[in-house]
């Protein structure tokens, strides 16, 4: 990994196209600010891995009863009413 | 009423206003923004967050505090205040907002959960948000809760 020291408004190339400027540093904050084709992709790592675990959940495709250890025969009784939502995290 | 074929649970119908809104849908699903939250009395605290649109779609999720006792929300300003609270009064986990971490199900790994981008919910308000929250939370945090691994008999 490359370290470069930078001040609030230097920048940094990488490759011909791309600028990387340091807008603003606020105690453990730095505002970042990228100057790059349209073509480039930019996403933030954590926003990349937020869409991966969500795509990975949305692709249980678990049979409830083993999962659960229990019978999901109960279901035409599982709408969940909004109004008694607080129970779930009061459960603690 | 209206009904909706669901992934786990059949036709269940429901009434509009049971709907849940996420109005900027979850990362990397856009275009949902409206979600039925279901529960199996014998599954509780687990909840399912049942996408309207699409009838294959839905999640599994625990509230974050079951899966981490330690959990702490914590979101950024914007997100704070785009969702209608602002630092000096952030919701309250339980008593505002409901925060769900879905879960990745696998019949062979072990059971994750998404600590680092939960589902945050307006217990009032009947509205949602996923969040990445500001803290070093892992989206693939291993579930060790008893009962919940994967049982294939």
């Amino acid at each position: 990994m490359l370290i470069s020291r930078r001040k609030e408004g230097e920048t940094v190339l990488i490759g011909d196209e791309i600028e990387l400027r340091i807008v603003s540093v606020r105690k453990k904050k730095v505002i970042l600010g990228i100057i790059a084709p349209r073509d480039v992709k930019i996403v933030a790592t954590k926003l990349s891995a937020a869409e991966m675990a969500n795509t990975m959940a949305a692709a249980n495709s678990v049979n409830l009863d083993q999962f659960l250890h229990a019978p999901s025969g109960e279901a035409e009784a599982v709408l969940f009413l909004l109004e008694g939502s607080k129970d779930i995290g009061n459960d603690r | 009423m209206p009904a909706c074929q669901t992934k786990f649970h059949g036709v269940l119908t429901y009434e509009p206003e049971q709907v849940l809104h996420i109005p900027n849908g979850l990362f990397g699903f856009p275009q949902e923004t409206e979600f039925l939250l279901l529960e199996l009395p014998s599954a509780r605290p687990m909840a399912f967050l049942q996408s309207v649109r699409s009838s294959n779609l839905c999640f599994i999720s625990l509230p974050a505090q079951v899966i981490e006792g330690e959990y702490r929300l914590s979101m950024t300003g914007g997100d704070l205040r785009s969702f209608g609270y602002s630092d000096a009064a952030p919701p309250v986990m339980g008593k505002d907002v409901l925060c769900l971490a879905l879960l990745t199900v696998g019949e062979r790994q072990d059971t994750t959960a998404n600590l680092l981008a939960p589902v945050v919910i307006d217990i009032a308000r009947h509205r949602g948000m996923q969040v990445i929250v500001d803290a070093p939370y892992s989206h693939q945090h291993p579930v060790s809760t008893p009962g919940l691994k994967y049982r294939a008999d």
